[in-house]
């Protein structure tokens, strides 16, 4: 027989170290979240490149599955790197990494912005992958849009969920389900269900027309537009690709973000073009481009970036 | 706030923790004023815009009740007035909508719906204190202190969905209890809440991806799959709502107030009568002592009987909910109740294995409605229930296996749904029930372990949580 008080320490102090357990599996384990593999494996390939660079792409997986890099120097002419990362990391990630190729490469001079349609909506303090590129390297460009406790708050509701604890659990129960990343993709490989081989299906009613755009999502933006007064480079903001129909029934909330980006930014050039993909050219996302059409889309987003080369300020360009 | 949620975890701790202080500090008039101020902050953490409906609900009940002269011509007027109000409430709320639009819109009315949002916790409040009035009126009940009145209805362990709690068996435990709240008490409560908050998580919430799977899909299903969906349900509805029970049961606890019990292993009964004595049982006592008895009970003639049972399940499939299919739902339960009246006074008996097979699966087929969102698709899949000849075609088999593993959201291991569903039916030959685990507690090393097994592993899975499906109703 226990006294009940011991009931209950025993109890307390089991649901407390649960909590210390997930977040140390956060720490020690990595490798566990092919995000975070991302994120080491982009900031490698900025101090592993020749210091040539003179363009990049940054943003998440819209554009990590649009655009090839070596498809785009080619057309280009010009040495560029892909260097998106994903949406969970959001725009404080793209800063994150921008601020890296900055300092890494002398002859920048032109940096392209790819990030899908529905990161305005997202809540940064729900997909708190920010927290580490924050915590890497804060600065100017990391400037963060959220006050210190919503940051404090987000950090311990993240670090200490436990759902760190029940991933690693299913990763030691099926050891070979998560992708990896893909070198010859150059990003993370998609999944075999793809909306091109009909395994994925999207409802044709389905609409971003509800969502509703977070201050801080565009606030992160203007810290970036913000930060590169002082450096000579060319900064396009651009939307990733999107499935034709979903694209099509959302034509208010593009109208929407079209009202509102221009008026919020003075050095990043903004083009409103949504580039439509085709059932055929869809992959495992609705905003993934399938492999097979990713040089096809790369070619499409150079010409959309060259028409709008004469564009001096943010603007809903062509 | 959902009790299956760390917002919910550290607002319960707090509660407790500060309950605790006033009670040892016998405070206990704080307590209850602290209890009431946590109880709102509960209910508007959800939607604070409901609050004020909640409030005005509280005062003008209270303001009624103290009108209400037992046995009197202006206690009967109060009394009138005071269910008037209550059941316009939720009429207005609740079956405005349903009623426009498929009863009088069906004639030759075209009024537009309101789309009126059914606040919270609307049909359990209303009962409470429909309830109160009635056993004032009956001088049944003393008639309440003010705070106590606002605690009994508003007591955050059962405002959402239940149990539907009388003030005359909770009254003498809001005097007396508060300045005794004790470690005894929250050790037992802590139990009984990992168990409820164990069988949300990893068994209710485990089957619903299947039962959502062939509910949300019904043209799609052959015979097995329409089964497994409609046996998933069966058993993701039980640890739902008997899980949600053990919560709030375990929560009250903690508070030093034992909550009526709503559950005794429903699944082992052996007829529709038994199944109504263990399944919701606050439900089933509040429709027969505020209904089924003033129709006239079983005092006025058998035929009298049948339809007073009748009229009293189908106004309780309606309670549930403003559609046709919780009516059915409720209208096919009086028709068994009507069978099982009829069978007993033929004085007719069966084996206990076959009552308790007849009354399951008639339990798990009336489940079909209840879950359908319209009776169009209740009608297909009892037609795919009943489509035995799909059992022996191979190409339908293929359809299944593609049915399973298309049902298995991508974080689950592909053999926890099936393995919990094993586990479900099996578990209702288990001798004990979670209440009966909880009345015979004492804090010994094997219930510790069990205690912390259970709210660790609920834990881990909490961050994919889902709402209650007693929450709709």
């Amino acid at each position: 027989m226990l006294k009940s008080t011991h009931f209950l320490s025993i109890t307390l102090i089991a649901v407390l170290s649960l909590h210390i357990a997930s977040c140390l599996v956060y720490i020690f384990a990595p490798s566990l979240y092919v995000s975070r593999q991302l994120f080491e494996y982009q900031k490698n390939k900025i101090y592993s490149a020749s210091s040539e660079v003179e363009t990049i792409i940054i943003g998440d997986s819209s554009g990590g599955n649009a655009i090839n890099a070596i498809r785009y120097s080619q057309i280009a002419n010009e040495k560029a790197l892909n260097l998106c990362l994903t949406g969970s990391f959001g725009i404080i990630g793209s800063a994150n990494i921008l601020e890296k190729a900055v300092e890494r490469f002398p002859n920048l001079h032109t940096v392209i912005i790819i990030h899908t349609l529905d990161i305005w909506g997202r809540d940064i303090t729900k997909a708190p992958w920010w927290l580490d590129t924050y915590t890497l390297c804060p600065s100017n460009l990391l400037k963060n849009p959220l006050p210190m406790w919503r940051i404090f708050v987000s950090a311990v509701k993240y670090y200490f969920t436990t759902t760190h604890l029940k991933n690693y659990l299913y990763s030691l129960l099926s050891p070979n389900r998560t992708d990896g990343i893909s070198k010859m993709a150059d990003y993370i490989s998609q999944g075999k269900k793809t909306y091109a081989n009909s395994e994925k299906t999207i409802s044709p009613d389905a609409t971003l027309d509800n969502m509703r755009v977070q201050q801080e999502n565009i606030m992160a933006l203007k810290n970036i537009d913000k930060a590169i007064e002082s450096h000579d480079l060319s900064v396009f903001f651009i939307h990733g690709p999107l499935y034709k129909s979903l694209a099509d029934n959302s034509i208010n909330y593009i109208d929407k973000i079209k009202q509102i980006l221009p008026a919020e930014l003075s050095n990043v050039k903004f083009i409103s073009k949504v580039v439509s993909l085709t059932k055929a050219q869809t992959g495992d996302s609705v905003d993934h481009t399938l492999p097979a059409y990713k040089n096809k889309i790369t070619k499409r987003y150079y010409e959309l970036i060259k028409n709008n080369r004469h564009l001096h300020h943010s603007s809903d360009g062509l | 706030m959902l009790f299956n949620t760390y917002p919910f975890l550290f607002f319960l701790l707090f509660v407790v923790a500060v309950s605790y202080q006033l009670s040892k500090a016998r405070k206990p008039k704080w307590l209850k004023i602290f209890l009431i101020v946590s109880s709102f902050f509960f209910y508007g953490y959800y939607e604070w815009t409901l609050v004020p409906l909640l409030i005005t609900s509280i005062l003008i009940n209270f303001s009624l009740s103290l009108f209400i002269k037992s046995r009197t011509q202006q206690g009967k007027l109060f009394l009138i007035v005071g269910i008037s109000f209550n059941l316009m409430l939720l009429g207005y709320y609740k079956y405005y909508d349903f009623f426009t639009q498929e009863i009088l819109n069906a004639t030759i009315f075209s009024i537009p719906p309101k789309d009126i949002i059914l606040p919270l916790a609307i049909s359990f409040v209303t009962f409470q204190q429909l309830g109160y009035l009635i056993d004032i009126y009956r001088r049944q009940t003393d008639k309440a202190p003010f705070t106590e009145y606002v605690l009994f209805v508003s007591f955050f362990p059962q405002l959402i969905a239940g149990p539907i709690v009388l003030y005359k068996e909770i009254a003498a435990q809001y005097k007396n209890r508060f300045d005794n709240l004790n470690t005894d008490a929250i050790a037992s409560g802590i139990y009984l809440f990992s168990i409820g908050l164990f069988k949300k998580v990893m068994i209710a919430d485990t089957l619903a991806v299947w039962a959502s799977n062939g509910f949300d899909n019904p043209a799609g299903l052959n015979c097995l799959a329409a089964w497994l969906s409609t046996l998933s349900y069966t058993f993701q509805i039980y640890f739902d709502f008997s899980g949600y029970m053990d919560m709030a049961i375990g929560v009250a606890k903690m508070l030093n107030i034992d909550l009526p019990r709503n559950f005794n292993s429903p699944y082992k009964s052996l007829s529709t009568r038994d199944f109504w004595r263990r399944w919701h049982i606050t439900l089933g006592r509040f429709l027969k002592d505020y209904l089924y008895i003033p129709l006239g009970g079983s005092r006025k003639g058998l035929p009298r009987t049948i339809v007073n049972g009748i009229i009293v399940f189908t106004l309780g499939g309606l309670w549930h909910g403003p559609a046709w299919t919780f009516v059915f739902w409720g209208l096919m339960h009086g028709i068994g109740l009507a069978a099982h009246t009829l069978w007993s006074r033929a004085e007719m008996k069966l084996p206990k294995p076959i009552a308790w097979l007849i009354t399951f699966l008639f339990v798990t087929l009336t489940w079909v409605p209840f879950r359908a969102e319209g009776m169009d698709t209740a009608l297909q899949i009892y037609s795919s229930l009943f489509n035995l000849s799909e059992l022996y075609n191979i190409a339908d088999f293929k359809k299944l296996i593609s049915y399973i593993s298309s049902g298995v959201i991508s974080l689950q291991p592909s053999y926890k749904i099936p393995l919990v569903l094993t586990l479900s039916i099996f578990s209702i030959a288990l001798p004990q029930n979670s209440y009966s685990l909880f009345m015979n507690f004492r804090p010994k090393w094997d219930r510790a372990t069990a205690c912390v097994i259970l709210l660790c592993v609920s834990i881990i899975f909490l961050n994919d949580y889902t709402e209650f499906i007693y929450f709709n109703f």
